[in-house]
């Protein structure tokens, strides 16, 4: 009896876990830049539950960017402030241990960045994931439309040409891309609508698969020990 | 009859003034002529710059150098770039002295 009882309780997990994999994630995100003003919205959508919502309202480009500057420039003041008193702190617990256990120099010493080498050797294997992650995603609608201009034509219209060498070289990317050159001063609007769905199934096959790869393995473990 | 329904591609063709290049005390202003041709859906398709004239002020002198190889006047150049005109006089006031 207690048995049976178990084997419904994983059936029900089994089933539970199977469906959030299946069940599609909604991405809907809309952005766009008209004269000064930014707007725009980004929703996550899960069985129509509204899992995330974000409203850009409409502000001058340059107090947003202004604003953002404000707060990146608070994080670094509080992580400099952070950086000094937990300086102080390990130093004198540094010296501490230098005492203690002279060796730990030298151990610290061999902690290096993920060679080049093991990068090369997993760089199909990544390559692979990211093609089977992309294969998860689908675009349901995407647009994209870029109307700019430098304070020289001839620089504007090289420049329009590269965008248009790399639209038409990710050709296989389903958005519609309009590239407008604008050649009368300097200006930069444009606006963002893509619709995507996502199911976590292919994702997670992905990362299983990967996972089985012995050079993506030795990648991690250097990237986790130099972390 | 299907003529009203088919759209033919617009060339749209304007002249204007490039940014200016700046080596010592001279300074070149070039003018170009940008054409850029249309799809029936107003999309750019392509686009030619062709150069067609620059106007080079010195300290001492300012003159205009056409690329079809034949001499041009300022006057000629003013009348191929309006904005110029704010630029040269903005360059013969930088070069007048006042006498008090």
């Amino acid at each position: 009896m207690q048995f049976s009882y178990l084997a419904v309780f994983f059936l029900f997990f089994i089933n539970l876990f199977a469906f959030i994999l299946l069940a599609p994630f909604h991405l809907s995100l809309n952005v766009g830049k008209k004269g000064p003003l930014v707007e725009g919205s980004i929703k996550l959508l899960w069985l129509g539950w509204t899992i995330m919502k974000a409203e850009i309202s409409p502000q001058p480009a340059d107090e947003l960017l202004a604003s953002i500057l404000k707060e990146e420039a608070g994080k670094e003041e509080q992580a400099v402030e952070e950086r000094k008193t937990n300086g102080e702190e390990k130093a004198g617990e540094k010296k501490k241990n230098e005492i203690d256990n002279p060796t730990d120099n030298q151990k610290a010493g061999a902690v290096r960045p993920p060679s080049i080498q093991s990068l090369v050797n997993a760089a199909p294997a990544l390559a692979k994931i990211l093609r089977d992650l992309l294969k998860s995603i689908h675009f349901k609608k995407s647009s994209c439309r870029l109307c700019f201009g430098l304070d020289d034509p001839a620089q504007t219209a090289i420049i329009s040409g590269y965008l248009w060498l790399l639209a038409s070289a990710l050709g296989f990317f389903p958005a519609k891309i309009l590239i407008e050159p604008w050649f009368e001063g300097e200006r930069l609007e444009g606006e963002l609508v893509a619709e995507i769905e996502a199911r976590l199934l292919w994702a997670v096959f992905a990362v299983i698969n990967i996972m089985r790869v012995r050079e993506i393995r030795l990648l991690l473990r250097e990237m986790l020990r130099w972390s | 009859m299907t003529s009203d329904k088919i759209k033919l591609p617009g060339m749209d063709m304007r002249v204007m003034v490039g940014k200016e290049i700046k080596t010592g005390d001279r300074t070149i202003w070039p003018v170009m002529r940008i054409s850029i041709l249309k799809t029936s859906e107003e999309r750019v398709q392509a686009i030619r710059i062709t150069p067609l004239a620059m106007l080079i002020i010195e300290p001492a002198e300012q003159y205009a150098v056409s690329f079809e190889g034949e001499p041009m006047t300022i006057e000629a150049i003013l009348e191929l770039a309006a904005p110029l005109k704010d630029v040269l006089e903005e360059a013969r006031e930088g070069r007048r002295i006042t006498v008090e």
